[in-house]
């Protein structure tokens, strides 16, 4: 093997490939190499003939200088041209990652400022939920104390209530033998007495479709058709004054104090409202109050005394009993009779 | 025979259109092939068969936004071909395109243009 093989066969593929292409290109000044190789080794080449080839020679290798000449321009042009493009490819990439790293930057301050709005919310939504808390405190205090229809109307706005109603029964009910039962025990077993006493008569309100009014020191007024006005008023106060008198007597075999109750009923038009700005009391207004409240102060222990109207209205579903006339302030005598119990 | 050519343009390398009819060449693209003899040797085949069979007016046009070193050597020798027709014939017009900004793709075409006896237009689009 030659030095020339030996070369070859060291060649890489794509050294060998390269040099392909490379010799294919330049295939026609191959072939003036060729020429002058021919021309050089022809011994019997005359003078004249030599010095035409050597003529051709010469203007095909003026021609390729200029060729050359011309390709190591062009090819100047281009590398020029590949330079700049990878400048700008350069320049591209330094703003691509500029960018890049500007988006990273404000991604990160979003994800902050997402964190801390989320923090936010959480104590709004923390805060909404003791507002909301303290709110439905409010609203159960407030309809605790009032009718839930009224609580709504003054919720909504209205500072003035104050509704007529024709046909309305009131009842009041005092504790009998709470002077003496006071001379007896301390003021603070005295509330407590009253506090299980009318504890009980609460628990009764819901079941019996009653509104409380109020408690005047001993006493417990509550009435029926009102605030919303109902048909059946006088029935439902008289089964109340019944659950009652039935609840205390209870009471009083489970304690064994020595108490009893009157319990007066009248029922006619009232006017029923919220006065004032501070501390809400529903109440009612008018002759039909009063005359309740001396049907109880005319009545007799552990019975329930009724006016006539009362008696008028229910005499066909009840049994009473005639209690006679009754002198009541401004109005003059009346009759009055007991409600016994239901036919 | 000598049929036209037709072929679309690739990554690397230009669309090539060649009609009979109409005598016309047209080279358009980038040119950076990986065996540029091979890709332009049937353009040649073309050419002389044109030139041996139809010897009609030859309109020539370069629409080149890139082409490599090898490519270049391809297209003298083209220009050599079209030259040599021209001695014989003078029925060759050149139309060098380039992009109206491209000075690169002007400098190139001047270059080429020079030492060459025949009609050769450098003209720029947009």
């Amino acid at each position: 093997m030659n030095e020339v093989s030996r070369q070859d066969s060291k060649m890489t593929p794509d050294r060998q490939h390269s040099l392909n292409i490379t010799n294919s290109i330049f295939k026609s000044e191959q072939d003036t190499v060729e020429q002058f190789h021919t021309v050089l080794l022809d011994k019997s080449m005359s003078y004249d003939t030599l010095l035409s080839e050597y003529r051709q020679l010469g203007q095909r290798y003026e021609s390729l200088l200029k060729q050359a000449t011309k390709l190591t321009r062009i090819g100047d042009v281009a590398q020029r041209r590949l330079m700049n493009a990878q400048k700008e490819m350069e320049y591209q990439n330094m703003l691509l990652d500029k960018q890049s790293r500007d988006i990273e930057k404000a991604n990160s301050e979003l994800q902050e400022k997402n964190s801390q709005l989320n923090e936010t919310l959480t104590e709004i939504e923390l805060m909404n939920d003791i507002l909301e808390g303290e709110r439905r405190k409010a609203e159960n205090l407030l309809l605790n104390i009032l009718p839930s229809v009224i609580a709504y109307r003054l919720q909504s706005g209205e500072e003035i209530i104050a509704d007529k109603f024709d046909d309305v029964t009131v009842l009041f009910a005092d504790i009998v033998g709470f002077t003496e039962l006071s001379a007896r025990v301390s003021a603070t077993t005295i509330v407590k007495i009253l506090n299980d006493i009318f504890s009980r008569f609460d628990a009764l309100l819901d079941n019996h479709n009653v509104e409380k009014i109020k408690t005047i020191g001993d006493c417990y007024m509550l009435a029926a058709g009102i605030p919303v006005p109902y048909k059946h008023h006088m029935e439902l106060v008289a089964s109340m004054a019944f659950a009652m008198n039935h609840e205390l007597e209870n009471y009083v075999k489970e304690t064994g104090h020595q108490i009893s109750m009157r319990i007066g009923l009248h029922s006619g038009p009232v006017v029923a409202g919220i006065i004032g700005t501070k501390k809400f009391v529903y109440d009612l207004w008018g002759d039909t109050v009063n005359t309740a409240s001396r049907m109880e102060s005319s009545g007799v222990a552990g019975r329930i005394h009724c006016s006539e109207v009362v008696y008028a209205n229910l005499n066909d579903k009840y049994i009473f009993e005639e209690r006679g006339t009754i002198e009541v302030k401004g109005k003059g005598t009346m009759m009055t009779y007991f409600l016994i119990g239901a036919k | 025979m000598l049929v036209n050519i037709m072929l679309e343009s690739t990554k690397v390398t230009p669309a090539i259109t060649m009609l009979i009819e109409e005598g016309l060449v047209e080279i358009a693209g980038e040119s950076y092939p990986e065996n540029s003899v091979e890709f332009y040797q049937p353009i040649f085949d073309w050419l002389d068969a044109y030139i041996a069979e139809e010897k009609r007016y030859l309109t020539v046009n370069f629409k080149l936004t890139y082409f490599n070193t090898s490519s270049s050597k391809c297209l003298m020798d083209i220009l050599d071909t079209l030259q040599s027709y021209h001695n014989v014939s003078e029925q060759v017009e050149v139309n060098w395109y380039y992009q109206e900004e491209d000075e690169d793709m002007l400098e190139s075409g001047t270059e080429f243009a020079e030492d060459l006896d025949m009609t050769f237009k450098l003209v720029a689009y947009r």
